[in-house]
């Protein structure tokens, strides 16, 4: 059992494993489309596994990943690494994309970043259960700003389906 | 950031919303993929998204450890 971030930090790991981590986390990056830099932290960050850090150039902007993503990837029953990382690149793909920008704050609904990072992810992934889950996140994510369950479908159907034009 | 909360906590917390609002999510998204399939111009991004959310909310991944496939390639945006 992993510990926690108020037990302290993760296990350690041979540098073996950190190289394989990033490897993996490389490797994931690529095929989402990431531009940019990546870098593995070993340590429990309270972000839920990355974080997007926007940069001068597309080149620069940087993915930190953090030991807890690997925690979640191991529990088929949370989000996996390449959900986590599809939904930071998701992050970047809004920041650079002034017609995706222009969606923001919404005339009739609100439309966050994170609802869009989660649905651009959604349409990068490869794999069903990840395009679930990040759809699925974008909902709550819609959910928790107030709009009753239906309405926030149809928001969630509607802005995918313009994320979906738009890329 | 995609945030601490656990997969299986969103998926609860939406399916205890359908229940407080008297909605049987299966049938209701249903009947929503139903209305957009017999619409004039079906938009295949939505029909794919209820049924996202449809098939995301029933499912029930097996408790332990993830079995990693390959994914789907998909070229990048």
């Amino acid at each position: 059992m992993p510990r926690d971030r108020r037990k302290g930090g993760p296990e350690p790991i041979s540098n073996a494993e950190r190289a394989a981590r990033l490897r993996r986390i490389r490797e994931a990056a690529r095929r989402l489309g990431f531009s940019g830099r990546l870098e593995y932290r070993h340590l429990f960050s309270g972000t839920g596994g990355a974080q997007f850090g926007l940069s001068t150039d597309v080149n620069s902007d940087l993915i930190s990943v953090y030991a807890e993503a690997f925690v979640r990837d191991a529990d088929a029953a949370d989000f996996s690494l390449e959900a986590i990382l599809a939904h930071e690149i998701g992050h970047q793909v809004v920041c650079r994309n002034a017609r995706l920008q222009a969606l923001l704050g919404g005339r009739n609904a609100p439309v966050t970043e994170e609802i869009l990072a989660s649905l651009v992810g959604s349409v990068l992934v490869g794999h069903d259960n990840e395009r679930q889950a990040l759809v699925l996140k974008a909902l709550d994510e819609a959910f928790r700003c107030g709009i009753p369950l239906a309405e926030a479908t149809q928001l969630v159907v509607e802005l995918r389906g313009l994320v979906e034009e738009i890329l | 950031m995609i945030g601490k909360k656990h997969l299986r906590d969103v998926r609860a917390g939406l399916l205890e919303e359908c229940a407080r609002a008297g909605l049987d999510p299966m049938r209701w998204f249903d009947a929503q993929i139903g209305k957009l399939e017999l619409s004039r111009s079906p938009n295949e991004t939505e029909i794919e998204t209820l049924k996202l959310i449809r098939d995301g909310l029933q499912s029930k991944p097996s408790a332990g450890k993830r079995k990693r496939t390959r994914p789907r390639s998909r070229s990048a945006r």
